[in-house]
């Protein structure tokens, strides 16, 4: 059999019939997932952005509680709203650089391509914009309020401080570790089989 | 009875016209039974979602031969994750799905499942240079659909009928 063959057998195969396909069904199946997204996506964005801001508030309130000492507070609160902005602010990033359902096969690999790149960057430099904010944030509060406790507290004790402090890097070294996990587990496959994808495209031997 | 929207309009043409490239797609990408019908339907999800956004910029033939092939590559991305997580050590073309013993495939060979199996052993972007050949667009019209220029889609289509000429070797070796 030669090619021409395999194009006959292909030619005359049945084409299926339209009407078996449901419009109702797709249209309640489209809807029902669409709404899924929307709502994952909305209360993920929400999440991510009101936690810093309830944080802050909360810094705020106890900073105002400390009076006129409590003014390096401002700085932790800054930190951390500065983190919740960033998350707002690539959430629209990201949104306004969709490319549209049609697109040819090529631009679609490479915006998914570009999206997974800047994923990794996001999660591997998590420790400059997420960690470091957050952390420096802590040692702020745990510095005036060590700062303003009277000797004998135990805010002032060495060892609780060093402890806390201690607390504080595990719990944010873990997060660091989860999302370097992340990037090893989850994003790097997916590097690879787009990238793999992309050159298979354009490769020409 | 409710009226139709202008979406569902347009789409009822395409299935008309073009319910053919979705079934196809899927055959290509997808083995028999339930995870063809879930690519079709997922396809149909897609071409009936991106219906809206339809400006008449292309032929719509086009249109829907881009967003099935992104769906389908989209799936079988995840498809390869699945069965990654179910056995790391499994190749996804070793076995083709439903392959028929020596004496079986002696006594009946469906030629045309014997392409789709073919096509689907091929990498993601083989079958979709093949599956656009095939269906006898044109490069011109191919290069619309990939985002390849015409050149690439002839090397490309070259090898890819290269590599789907070797695994079809041992069946035309058997009819004849």
């Amino acid at each position: 059999m030669n090619w021409n063959d395999w194009e006959f057998i292909w030619r005359r195969q049945k084409a299926p019939i339209g009407a078996d396909a449901d419009l109702e069904r797709l249209r309640a199946s489209f809807e029902a997932s669409h709404r899924l997204q929307s709502r994952a996506l909305l209360v993920r964005d929400v999440a991510e952005a009101a936690a810093g801001v309830v944080a802050a508030a909360a810094l705020g309130y106890f900073g105002l509680r400390l009076g006129r000492a409590g003014w390096p507070f401002a700085f932790a609160v800054a930190l951390i709203l500065g983190v919740s902005g960033f998350f707002v602010l690539e959430r629209i990033r990201a949104s306004r650089i969709r490319i549209g359902p049609a697109a040819t096969v090529l631009e679609r690999v490479e915006a998914d391509l570009a999206e997974m790149r800047r994923q990794r960057k996001l999660l591997t430099s998590v420790a400059v914009w997420y960690i470091a904010p957050i952390f420096l944030s802590e040692l702020i509060v745990i510095a005036t309020v060590a700062g303003r406790a009277k000797p004998w507290e135990i805010q002032r004790d060495p060892v609780f401080l060093g402890a806390f402090v201690l607390l504080m890097a595990g719990t944010n070294g873990w997060a660091w570790q989860i999302n370097r996990r992340a990037v090893r587990k989850r994003i790097d496959p997916r590097l690879a089989e787009l990238e793999k994808l992309r050159s298979d495209l354009l490769s020409g031997s | 009875m409710c009226a139709q929207s202008p979406r569902d309009r347009l789409f009822g043409e395409w299935l008309g016209e073009h319910r053919g490239i979705m079934a196809r797609v899927a055959s290509s990408f997808a083995p028999g039974g339930a995870d063809r019908c879930d690519l079709e339907q997922e396809i149909m999800l897609q071409v009936w979602g991106s219906a809206e956004s339809f400006g008449g910029q292309s032929k719509a033939s086009t249109w829907i031969y881009r967003v099935a092939l992104n769906t389908a590559l989209m799936w079988s991305r995840g498809l390869g994750r699945r069965r990654r997580r179910i056995d790391p050590g499994a190749s996804v073309d070793a076995v083709p799905e439903g392959a028929a013993g020596p004496a079986e495939s002696a006594a009946k060979v469906d030629l045309l499942e014997v392409l789709y199996e073919g096509i689907r052993a091929l990498p993601d972007t083989d079958r979709a240079v093949i599956l656009l050949s095939l269906d006898g667009l044109s490069y011109r019209e191919m290069s619309e659909i990939t985002g390849l220029t015409e050149n690439h889609i002839g090397v490309a289509l070259t090898r890819a009928r290269a590599k789907l000429a070797e695994r079809l070797k041992g069946v035309r070796n058997e009819l004849e």
